[in-house]
């Protein structure tokens, strides 16, 4: 129980403008469950891609089975014994588990071809040894995500694995499949095998692991046994107590209601509620902020409020107006304007000029648009004057703005959306990889936005950027909103404890 | 303002001469290939460029004879795979608009000309539309591929126009036993521009629709949504482009040219329905969007160099031995090499050309340390 298995040592990962992991040390017990745990952007993803081998650390040494070892490739992750279980599962949905188990591992052969027998009576002794079971021909889409996430763990077995890292397990799981998960992690170590937790729901975290390392912004903040923690020490660590730098803003002038959510609820992506049952409101010339950690609804209530996503009750009202049955270019039209979290996939396209990118918010509109022909010149104009408002850095207009950088990409969204005036600006993770210059900037254009009286809900990963820019916080957990707050005097740590699930308020609507 | 235009200007030119520097290479190495292939099997290299050339110099109208055609079908390709749409049933929307509007043709002969002509051409176009959206329809509410229902749908126009000429619109006489329609009325042929020639006043229709396609592309409402949905589509529905319409009304236009290449086909060069006439013009198109890059303007460039390889393989048989389908290589050859794009942009073929001209000593001591 207190040999170290593993120990990542003073490591350092730096990808073009953050440092994502500065010098982090990591030590893991043997036979042990330890939980990682962090905010979003914290490190915990880029430290275990360096552990498997998807990224090569800039400095630092990873010490395993007490021999440093120098992991180069994924291959040579699997070769020491370090298995992932990836947070979205690395299956082939149309093949049976036993093919998916054995699909790129050293199989037993006969000849040319694959011994299917061997392989299953393996699979099965790594099953009975570990005392789960899950059907192995039946096809990986007709298997539930937790079965899917059992086929995951055994593949990483399978391929001898020691360790074994899980990320994120329970983002996708219902309360059983994660209690069974819970089994199947303790007679894991039971049985000799090391476990890596990497959580940001304190509760499991608290459960389930044995020790808990917390990272933020990079490092590393604390490292504690979990016997002596409790969720207001790890809050704390995960939070932390570093002043906020608040911007400047005059008091919130709030006028009459512009967004009112009725009743909401959508699904998931895998078809279970994401938001559920939601009534909140945004005022004009105010700032309303989400606060949560990520994949607790946020993403999917944006895009249902957007247009992007079905809801499956509910309403939306604009400025009075029920939008509900609006799509997006309605709902656009009456005057809702959005930054989306995904800036790769939405907000951007890659393929297309600087000038392109951002006449998508008034390509239709007078006096940019006549009968159907473009005013090539007033467009031309429009977007200049937004490269240079906004501080967007490209050669011209013309620039692709696939070759631009990530901040610059990030203003080029900001610009389009907010320039328009929006009734209602949505944005999502507004300063996403954005310098801190562009950050001020950014939240200076949103709180002009909120001045000149118009509604701005603002959903954000980051702790500081929410408190340092809304006017009042709705908390978000699992899909609900389980607290509100005027961010006034407010306590960090109490903000976290809601946001982690361990407090929730009753409100009054 | 003045300066900023002119050094638009200036940027422009250079980003079109690179991306006409590029296509020109590929039809250089394409042409290269294709020799060394007939080198390999012991044809006359030098009658294969003999023939070619012979298309340009002594049988221009035969070129333009061809241009026409491809130009329309090019065009077509373009419009669609602008915007992401594979629709590779432009032979099929060809056929569809030439027998209907034959079957207009022959069944309305008695309208006087002014009427007739128009008429035909809308029905044609109308004709060719129509069998594209139907491809379009399957592909929204059905999900079923454009890339797969286009294709076949070539095959279901291809025999629905055998039987139409060995069934309703079966000529008379010669023409029944040479598989055609009757001849429509010659008041309607489009009327020569070159004479002694096949070249006729479809190629100022073609002519002016490459206009109308430059301005519909780049000046257009429509053209920005076609080309967002092209590039992005998860973009241009947060933006609130129609995704569905202006797919729909894309694959519709794209399927009206085709139909307008089958008519012009007919009404000009054939005067009658022939059985499988089209001779591949429409897989032809998509090869002369894909070498214009599915620029409007590309497509007369990119068009008029297919047209003279296919008036060469004509020649090319005639004065040798090496058979036409030569051609049919050069176009695959195109096909792959534009394809090869995307390895020039993500390679940086800029760097890799540097750093091969750079000196060749440090080229082979790399090469040497290889070795060891």
């Amino acid at each position: 129980m207190s040999e170290t298995v593993l120990s990542m040592q003073h490591i350092v990962k730096a990808f073009p403008g953050v440092i994502a992991n500065n010098d982090v040390t990591l030590e893991v017990k043997k036979q042990s469950i330890h939980a990682l745990i962090g905010e979003n952007g914290a490190g915990k993803s880029t430290l275990m891609n360096v552990l498997c081998g998807l990224h090569a650390p800039d400095s630092g040494r990873i010490v395993f089975n007490g021999q440093e070892v120098g992991i180069r490739s994924t291959y040579d992750a699997i070769r020491l014994g370090i298995g992932m279980v990836h947070q979205h599962f690395m299956l082939v949905s149309d093949l049976t588990v036993l093919e998916n188990i054995i699909l790129g591992a050293d199989t037993p052969h006969k000849g040319a071809l694959t011994d299917y027998k061997t392989s299953r009576k393996r699979i099965e002794e790594i099953m009975e040894q570990y005392s789960f079971h899950v059907d192995l021909d039946k096809k990986v889409f007709e298997m539930s995500v937790g079965e899917m996430q059992r086929v995951e763990i055994i593949k990483a077995l399978y391929r001898g694995a020691e360790l074994l890292i899980l990320d994120e397990p329970t983002a996708v799981l219902t309360p059983s499949e994660t209690q069974a998960l819970f089994g199947v992690c303790r007679s894991l170590t039971a049985m000799g095998k090391t476990i890596l937790f990497i959580s940001h729901k304190l509760k499991e975290v608290l459960e389930i692991s044995d020790e808990i390392t917390v990272m933020r912004a990079g490092k590393v903040t604390g490292h504690i046994r979990t016997d002596e923690a409790d969720e207001i020490k790890l809050a704390t660590m995960m939070v932390g107590r570093d002043v906020v730098l608040r911007v400047r803003k005059d008091e919130a002038k709030p006028k009459g209601e512009v967004l009112r959510v009725e009743k909401l609820s959508a699904l998931n992506d895998r078809k279970l509620p994401a938001i559920k049952d939601i009534t909140f409101s945004v005022r004009a010339g105010e700032i309303v902020g989400i606060a949560g950690v990520d994949g607790n609804g946020q993403t999917e209530l944006v895009e249902t409020l957007t247009g992007l996503r079905k809801q499956t009750g509910g309403s939306i009202y604009l400025n009075g107006e029920n939008i509900t049955a609006c799509d997006c270019l309605k709902r656009r039209h009456h005057g809702i304007s959005h930054v989306p979290a995904d800036r790769m996939v939405f907000g951007i396209n890659r393929k297309c000029s600087v000038e392109e990118n951002l006449m998508l918010s008034v390509y239709n509109r007078k006096p940019y648009c006549r009968f159907g022909f473009l005013n090539k010149g007033r467009i031309r104009e429009y977007a200049m004057e937004l490269v240079r408002r906004f501080g967007i850095i490209a050669a011209s207009i013309e620039t692709l703005v696939g070759n631009m950088s990530g901040g610059n990409m990030q203003k080029v969204v900001v610009a389009r959306e907010i320039a328009i005036e929006p009734e209602l600006l949505i944005a999502a993770q507004p300063t996403r990889g954005v310098d801190v210059g562009a950050i001020e900037f950014i939240h200076n254009e949103i709180i002009k936005l909120r001045d000149k009286d118009k509604a701005v809900l603002l959903i954000s990963m980051e702790l500081d950027e929410v408190l340092s820019l809304s006017d009042r916080i709705l908390v978000f957990y699992e899909g609900e909103i389980v607290g509100e707050f005027e961010n006034k005097n407010l306590d960090e740590l109490e903000l976290g404890l809601y946001m982690t699930g361990a407090k929730r308020m009753e409100r009054a609507i | 303002m003045k300066q900023s235009s002119s050094q638009r200007w200036r940027q422009s030119i250079r980003r079109n001469a690179g991306m006409l520097g590029q296509r020109a290479l590929i039809v250089v190495a394409a042409l290269l290939v294709a020799t060394i292939l007939v080198i390999i099997c012991g044809f006359d290299w030098v009658s294969v460029f003999e023939g070619i050339g012979g298309a340009i110099v002594h049988d221009i109208t035969g070129t333009l004879r061809w241009f026409t055609p491809l130009l329309l079908t090019g065009l077509a390709c373009a419009i669609a795979f602008r915007a992401g749409i594979w629709n590779m049933g432009a032979d099929g929307q060809l056929y569809m608009g030439a027998i209907l509007a034959t079957a207009v043709a022959l069944r309305f002969q008695t309208l006087p000309p002014a009427i007739l002509l128009p008429l035909v051409f809308i029905t044609g176009m109308l004709a060719g539309a129509a069998w594209a959206a139907i491809a379009g329809f399957l592909r929204i509410y059905c999900g079923a591929k454009e890339v797969v229902t286009t294709i076949l749908f070539n095959y279901v126009a291809f025999h629905f126009t055998d039987f139409m000429v060995h069934g309703p619109l079966k000529g008379s006489g010669g023409y029944a036993l040479s598989e055609s329609s009757d001849l429509i009325p010659e008041s309607i042929w489009l009327s020569k521009i070159i004479p002694e020639s096949s070249v006729t006043t479809g190629l100022i229709i073609a002519a002016c629709l490459v206009v109308v396609c430059y301005m519909l592309t780049t000046k257009t409402k429509f053209g920005y949504e076609n080309r967002m949905l092209g590039t992005n589509s998860a973009f241009a529905n947060y933006g609130g482009i129609h995704v569905r319409r202006t797919y729909m009304t894309t694959i519709t236009i794209s399927g009206a040219i085709a139909g307008l290449a089958g008519v012009i086909e007919m009404l000009g060069v054939h005067h009658h329905f022939a059985m499988r006439f089209s001779n591949n013009l429409g897989f032809d198109g998509m090869v002369v969007s894909i070498l214009a890059n599915d620029s409007a303007l590309g497509v007369p460039i990119s068009a008029f160099f297919f047209s003279i390889l296919r008036n060469g393989s004509y020649n090319i048989e005639r004065m040798s031995d090496v058979p036409r389908t030569l051609v049919t290589v050069v176009q695959a050859l195109v096909i792959l090499m534009a394809g090869s794009k995307f390895v020039f942009k993500h390679t940086n073929l800029k760097e890799k050309l540097a750093g091969l001209m750079k000196p060749k000593a440090a080229a082979g001591s790399g090469q040497g340390e290889s070795h060891e």
